[in-house]
């Protein structure tokens, strides 16, 4: 029987998931993926997380509550750095260790540090000490870590094109081509935050969803090029440096100046220390651009359902009445 | 140009020092109180950790006073504090404050250029010797703290320790020299021997642990230490200012003063997450092992790194059988709660010590 490894549909899944199932799987080795985030799950996680934990780390801690048993192996990388100058997050060095600390009889961790903070070619090192667990061949390792990049590569060109990331996973995960919705709205609304935030259709009351119904196109910081990210990233006085965080304001502040965008929503979950500090800068931003609308939701375990419904109506009726008068004036 | 930077508990003794030694006016905050607090929490980010918002209102009435340059340390780590300095700067130009700012980072080479600067032309041995009569001061300073906590809980007359040190604090930062350092040392030591203590109490011995600022900050932690002093402990910590000064240093971020705590804090955390978390393990489980009969956890609302330590915390309780009270501290923390659950602590503890006295007595 094939070994079975549990990666969580929480954290980094939404960008990383590729990369990882084609590494395990090139080695012959059954991947695992949690359910989506239920209520169910989610109050599990509450159980056992530390109270002060942001919501995105609660949520992850369902997930592992609900994989635990049914896999050989549990896959929780130390992810410290994934480029070079930067780290994630604080809470995401200390994941591993806070499950082991948090679960008894756990099945075993693989927990091992990628940490490219230094040296960004590292990467093939902490993949080859993954598959030397399995008791791979070096040479193996090697070949199933470059079909994993060439995957991921592939995956992270195809969400420059403009489709929402839920379904560039899901047309991956069934090797299908993918379905390109052509875009109908005719507000574009860019919707910033942390991908787990944005893509967890139940931790964010599947808000792609409500403002589709609206009537908007939605863009999200995977949309913008790597290249633009960077260039925008790089005017801010003091380099941020947990590099998702570097991601959303880059790519805000890029949405802000490229003028193509009618509103901007930021998405935070509560307690999350990086927000707190990221919706400064774009607020700080959005402010000299007021022709652009700018929303700031934060997303607890008691989000209700009926209060983000009557602020998405506010904004969107908020643009579209600017967007008339603006109209009206131009004549 | 009138330099001024935000109170961390003690820190603020040694910058004062250099600064003055390099002949300039410094223009302190005043002591951090309920208007910082406000002015602060007004001006920042909803979610900013309690340390943000506390320094950015001692920014905001240092400049009142007329400072007109701020100098700030902006680390480069996983942890917020880092970006401080950025995000006030920005918060501050927003408010229209004029003023100019100076940060100390990991750029080495920089930083000795900004402190030239500062230094007025003086040579590099005048600054060593600023920054050596500083270090020696704020030592001085802590070791008068120190022999403090271990003097409260057998003061016989309630707050004459806290009495004794507040003159000696005051006795201390007044120096600006060598000779007058030594002469006030002395004095401050003898006023703390006068204090009449009753040597035959058995106080508990409780360690404070946490993240730097909310643990040095006698003002944002309610004056933790001073009460569970008041209520018969021996107050221990291992967050000390020029400990923290030193762990700054890139050279010393293996080898420096944390050494000891990553060392006993490895099997429940293997890669540091920044700010304190190591501390905070590390020091638990030494203290565990050397008897201590509990600790107090000391973090901000929302600290990154203290999250992590909270978590992990609850698994090193269970292992090694110490009782631990996590104190999460924002603006709201009020004084009666806060006592409220520091009583039932110190009740706990001093219950658990009096049932082993009763199971030694029997066996």
């Amino acid at each position: 029987m094939a070994i079975r490894v549990g990666i969580i549909r929480a954290l980094l899944y939404y960008r990383l998931y590729p990369f990882w199932k084609t590494f395990f799987n090139s080695l012959g080795i059954e991947v695992i993926v949690s359910g989506k985030t239920t209520k169910k799950l989610l109050k599990k996680g509450l159980k056992y997380a530390p109270d002060e934990a942001c919501l995105s780390i609660k949520v992850a801690f369902g997930h592992v509550k609900d994989l635990m048993d049914k896999v050989d192996y549990l896959f929780l990388p130390r992810l410290v750095s994934l480029e070079r100058g930067t780290y994630i997050c604080p809470k995401f060095i200390g994941f591993p260790d806070m499950i082991r600390s948090a679960f008894d009889n756990l099945s075993p961790l693989i927990d091992t540090s990628f940490n490219l903070r230094k040296r960004p070619s590292n990467l093939f090192f902490p993949m080859y000490r993954i598959g030397r667990i399995f008791k791979k061949s070096p040479l193996f390792i090697y070949r199933a870590y470059k079909r994993a990049l060439e995957e991921e590569s592939k995956y992270l060109s195809s969400l420059q094109k403009g489709i929402l990331l839920p379904e560039v996973l899901s047309s991956w995960e069934e090797r299908r081509t993918l379905r390109s919705s052509n875009p109908k709205g005719n507000l574009c609304i860019a919707l910033v935050g942390h991908p787990y935030n944005l893509y967890d259709s139940f931790v964010n009351l599947n808000i792609i969803k409500k403002l589709e119904d609206l009537g908007a196109r939605v863009v999200t910081p995977e949309m913008v090029s790597p290249l633009e990210i960077k260039k925008e990233a790089d005017k801010i006085p003091q380099e941020v440096y947990w590099s998702l965080g570097r991601e959303i304001v880059g790519a805000s502040l890029y949405l802000l100046e490229s003028k193509s965008i009618d509103g901007l929503i930021h998405l935070g979950s509560f307690g999350c220390g990086p927000d707190s500090f990221l919706r400064e800068l774009i607020a700080d931003r959005a402010r000299k651009h007021p022709e652009i609308a700018y929303l700031s939701l934060i997303l607890d375990e008691h989000t209700g359902e009926a209060g983000v419904v009557t602020r998405l109506e506010a904004f969107i009726d908020l643009i579209e009445r600017r967007k008339k008068r603006s109209i009206r004036l131009s004549y | 140009m009138k330099p001024t930077f935000p109170h961390m508990g003690t820190i603020g003794v040694l910058g004062e020092a250099i600064l003055r030694r390099f002949g300039r006016e410094v223009i302190l905050p005043p002591k951090t109180s309920k208007r910082t607090l406000t002015l602060g929490s007004r001006y920042s980010p909803e979610f900013a950790c309690l340390p943000l918002k506390v320094t950015l209102g001692n920014l905001i009435e240092a400049l009142e006073r007329g400072a007109d340059t701020i100098v700030m340390l902006a680390a480069g780590g996983p942890c917020r504090f880092g970006y401080y300095a950025t995000l006030q700067n920005l918060i501050l130009k927003n408010l229209d404050y004029e003023y100019e700012l100076i940060t100390l980072d990991y750029d080495m080479l920089n930083n000795l250029r900004k402190l030239k600067r500062l230094a007025q032309g003086q040579n590099w041995f005048q600054i060593g010797e600023a920054f050596r009569f500083g270090f020696l001061k704020l030592l001085t300073l802590e070791k008068m703290e120190r022999s403090a906590h271990r003097i409260r809980p057998y003061e016989i007359k309630k707050g004459s320790t806290t009495k004794a040190y507040d003159e000696a604090s005051r006795i201390i930062r007044r120096t600006f020299s060598f000779r007058e350092l030594r002469w006030a040392k002395r004095e401050a030591i003898s006023l703390l021997k006068k204090i009449p203590q009753d040597k035959t109490r058995n106080p508990l011995k409780v360690g404070v642990v946490g993240e730097t600022y909310t643990v040095l900050e006698p003002y944002v932690n309610l004056e933790v230490e001073r009460k569970l002093g008041e209520m018969g402990c021996e107050v221990h910590r291992p967050v000390w200012a020029t400990e923290y000064m030193i762990s700054m240093l890139p050279i010393f971020s293996r080898w420096g003063p944390r050494r000891k705590y990553r060392k006993a804090a490895q099997p429940y955390l293997k890669e540091e997450p920044g700010g304190e978390c190591i501390v905070s393990i590390g020091g638990t489980i030494l203290y565990a092992k050397r008897g201590f009969d509990g600790i107090v956890h000391i973090a901000p609302f929302t600290c990154l790194p203290e999250i992590v330590a909270q978590g992990i915390l609850s698994k090193v309780r269970k292992d090694l059988g110490i009782p631990i009270l996590t104190l999460v501290l924002d603006e709201h923390t009020a004084q009666a709660g806060l006592i409220t659950r520091l009583e039932a602590f110190v009740d706990l503890l001093q219950r658990k010590q009096a049932r082993q006295k009763m199971k030694g007595k029997q066996g």
